[in-house]
């Protein structure tokens, strides 16, 4: 069962990973507009092929 | 209404009242403005509003965000360029406003993200104790070596300390505020609860025992804030539809300097003395006294009064009221601070003070709550410690576990839940709660007061009398195509299809005239059609032409449509009604009637309408207030709960607690109904815990409490809560 000193600590490093992520995602303002981004993705500007 | 920013306007002339050139922001060389835009729903709205701002050459970034409807747009250059960028999004179809902070009543963006926060902890803490406790209690039914447990429990209480201190902090802080203020909350045995639970279990654990509970605290801690992080999201989409509302109605006032440019200041800065100009559609800033011009005022907004009264130079405006059919040039006669709307707001504040705040029923039941659980642990303590061999430490344990497994995850959880789902349903159906109880409130209602114009009836004439002679309609009707005037719009509006007059001239305060064969044909009062005005108490107009007698048409304010229905609705359920009015009594008793509410008062001015919801309270009664205008805000502060409409006067909107639709006065049956489902379902929510509680507590007592024991309850418990709750958004039946 030694695995487990290994594997449980990876286990919640890992999960503090994800926190830290969600943390900067939030600073970042992604949480802001929800509406905003769920429209978004359906503006295409950005394709080449959009362009005349 | 919105006059400046026309498309192809010249943004070189003097700027309108709604220039938003005092609003930029300088960074240097950039400059930023934060714009409302209101209309804006969708990809397609974001697409052309971001496009066309980013097709200008100067503009160096725009940004609109959705869900608060704000634009943010970057330009290098002058900052007087705010006002054709400004006036660039309204060409497109969107009405703008500035972005003002100081209408915003508190940065709901930090707290939203601070809830975020909270609930990220708590959910990563739950799942990896819950990971952890699910290991020991497998490994206590096998054979998990008591090392192994050990350290699991161990790795759970490194993550329960500090994710409980972080993300438990909303609670601790009410908590405790509630108890510095000698009172108690529904936070206070969930604070309690929370600390305890780590508390004893840090002890067991130290003490190498069975009984560690980091998996209830963390689950506590991560179900609470579930239902807190909604309830606040719900609630501050309603608040920031109420606030988006005020400031696309504020605006500035245009004052005329003694050079003869024209400045725009905002409503505040304006001092006694300073003339100010109001275009014809526009409102009035400020009181005061005209210098020059003759309109139509449209003063219902303002006093109740239906129909538009005519002012000449020499007359009194009161501010809010609206130039309809020409522009004024005013001397104010006072700053804001002492006009009448500064009265208004006064009463407004007294009111707000007599009705002091209100317990909310979840606090309410935690008052009785909190001490009788607290002495059922004492007793716990106190008989395991004295009748038993078996000491203190396993006294407080059974104490202990007697608070843990009392469940405030349920009865933390019984209120915010149904709200989330009842704002959100009536959100959707564009009803706006301002304030926070106002559905427990609305529930509890005992009478109903409605104000007259604009609520009860549309605010706007209709012709009610027409005269027999089509012809004479006819004629009326082509006549009144040139005016703005809302008794000619009515006329207009009636016979769509008749062809405008040439050279029509309107006579402001008197009528239309215009030439025909053999004379003139003159549309307006009777004086101006040269009759004796009548003593009939309806309001007329005449139209008089060469050769024909004269006609005579009776125009009223008409109830809405809806109006009797609604009143019915109240009357079935056995709800009395009052209708509060500032207009003439003979009007006020005529809609009475036609809408069916036998008690009524007519002529009464704010502070009349303010003691009449005075003596309302003082005979305990919770009335619910119904009023649109300006001299209803302080009637509506003062009722038990209040509604406003967003075609309302800003300041009843900001004393009123619901904000129903423009001109849809069905929405408040429908709000009503909601609402007292929402408090049924939220007091069967809380018989609901307390059930669950009066079934396990005596296992508590007994020492009987095991931490799985206690995580299946309060999941069980939770979910039955949470459940019985999405019904609060059920379409309620019989659709008015």
């Amino acid at each position: 069962m030694d695995v487990l000193l290994f594997l449980v600590p990876i286990a919640l490093a890992l999960g503090t990973l994800g926190l830290a992520a969600f943390f900067w995602t939030l600073r970042a303002g992604q949480y802001d507009d929800l509406d905003g981004a769920a429209a978004r993705v359906l503006l295409d500007d950005d394709s080449p092929e959009a362009a005349p | 209404m919105s006059l400046a920013y026309l498309p192809g306007a010249s943004f070189d002339d003097a700027p309108g009242p709604r220039s938003v050139c005092g609003f930029v922001e300088s960074e240097g060389a950039t400059r930023r403005l934060h714009l409302l835009v209101e209309g804006a729903h969708c990809a397609a709205c974001i697409g052309a509003i971001e496009g066309r701002l980013t097709a200008d050459p100067c503009v160096t970034g725009a940004r609109l965000n959705l869900a608060l409807r704000r634009l943010s747009v970057e330009w290098q250059g002058e900052a007087r360029h705010a006002d054709a960028l400004a006036g660039a999004v309204e060409a497109l179809g969107y009405k703008v406003a500035p972005f003002d902070p100081a209408h915003l009543a508190q940065l709901d963006a930090d707290t939203g993200r601070e809830w975020l926060r909270a609930l990220a902890i708590s959910a990563f803490a739950s799942s990896n104790v819950m990971m952890l406790s699910l290991a020991v209690w497998a490994g206590q039914a096998q054979d998990m070596a008591p090392g192994t447990q050990a350290l699991f429990q161990w790795l759970a209480a490194l993550v329960t300390v500090p994710a409980v201190a972080l993300a438990g902090r909303p609670f601790f802080r009410s908590a405790l505020r509630a108890v510095r203020a000698g009172h108690s909350n529904i936070d206070v045995p969930i604070a309690l609860s929370l600390l305890l639970t780590v508390l004893i279990s840090l002890i067991e654990l130290a003490r190498q025992g069975r009984d560690v509970y980091f998996d209830s605290a963390t689950a506590l801690l991560f179900v609470l804030l579930v239902g807190r992080t909604l309830d606040f999201r719900v609630r501050a989409r309603s608040r920031s539809a109420v606030e988006r509302l005020l400031m696309l109605k504020a605006h500035g006032a245009a004052v005329c300097r003694q050079d003869g440019t024209v400045e725009v200041l905002p409503a505040e800065a304006i001092r006694a003395g300073m003339v100010v100009l109001v275009r014809a559609g526009e409102r009035v800033p400020v009181d005061g006294t005209v210098i020059e011009g003759k309109t139509e005022l449209d003063v219902a907004i303002v006093t109740g009064e239906s129909l538009p009264q005519a002012v000449a130079p020499g007359a009194r405006v009161l501010a809010g009221s609206v130039a309809l059919t020409g522009p004024l040039r005013l001397r104010a006669s006072a700053g804001v601070e002492d006009s009448h709307l500064a009265d208004i707001a006064r009463l407004v504040e007294r009111a707000e003070r007599t009705r002091g705040p209100g317990v909310v029923l979840a606090d309410r039941v935690a008052r009785v709550w909190t001490p009788v659980i607290h002495g059922v642990a004492l007793a716990t303590l106190c008989g395991w410690w004295l009748f038993t061999e078996s000491g203190l430490a396993v006294a407080l344990l059974h104490a202990v576990s007697v608070l843990i497994i009392a469940c405030p995850c349920a009865i933390g959880l019984a209120v915010p839940a149904v709200q989330v789902v009842a704002t959100g349903a009536l959100l959707k159906r564009g009803i706006l709660l301002r304030a926070g109880d106002a559905l427990e409130r609305l529930a509890r209602i005992d009478l109903v007061a409605f104000d007259k114009t604009g609520t009860l009836t549309s605010g706007a004439p209709r012709i009610t009398l027409w005269p027999e002679d089509t012809e004479a309609i006819h004629l009326a009707a082509a006549l009144a195509a040139a005016s703005s005037h809302p008794v000619a719009r009515a006329l207009h509006a009636a016979h769509p299809d008749a062809k405008p007059l040439h050279d029509c001239e309107e006579v402001p305060g008197e009528g239309l005239r215009a030439p025909f064969a053999g004379g003139e044909i003159r549309l307006g009062r009777a004086a101006f059609c040269g009759l004796a005005p009548a003593n009939a108490p309806e309001s007329e107009v005449w139209l008089a032409r060469p050769g024909h007698p004269p006609a005579r048409f009776v125009f009223e304010d008409t109830p809405r449509p809806e109006a009797a229905r609604v009143a019915a609705a109240f009357a079935d359920a056995g709800l009395p009604m009052a209708i509060l009015s500032g207009d003439r009594p003979e009007a006020v008793a005529r809609l009475a009637e036609a809408v069916g509410i036998g008690e009524w008062q007519g002529d009464l001015r704010p502070r009349d309408k303010l003691a009449r919801l005075e003596a309302w309270r003082r005979q305990e009664r919770r009335v619910l207030m119904v009023g649109d205008g300006l001299n209803d805000a302080p009637a509506l502060a003062a009722a038990h709960v209040s509604a406003s409409f967003t075609h309302g006067a800003p300041a009843s909107q900001s004393a009123a607690d619901i904000v129903l639709p423009s001109g849809d006065l069905a929405a408040l049956p429908q709000a009503w109904r909601a609402a007292r489902r929402a408090r049924a379902i939220i007091v069967q929510n809380l018989v609901l815990a307390a059930l669950y509680n009066i079934a396990l507590i005596p296992v508590a007592v007994l020492g009987l409490v095991t931490p799985l024991g206690a995580a299946i309850a309060m999941a069980a418990s939770s979910l039955t809560v949470t459940l019985n709750a999405l019904r609060a958004g059920a379409p309620a039946e019989g659709r008015l």
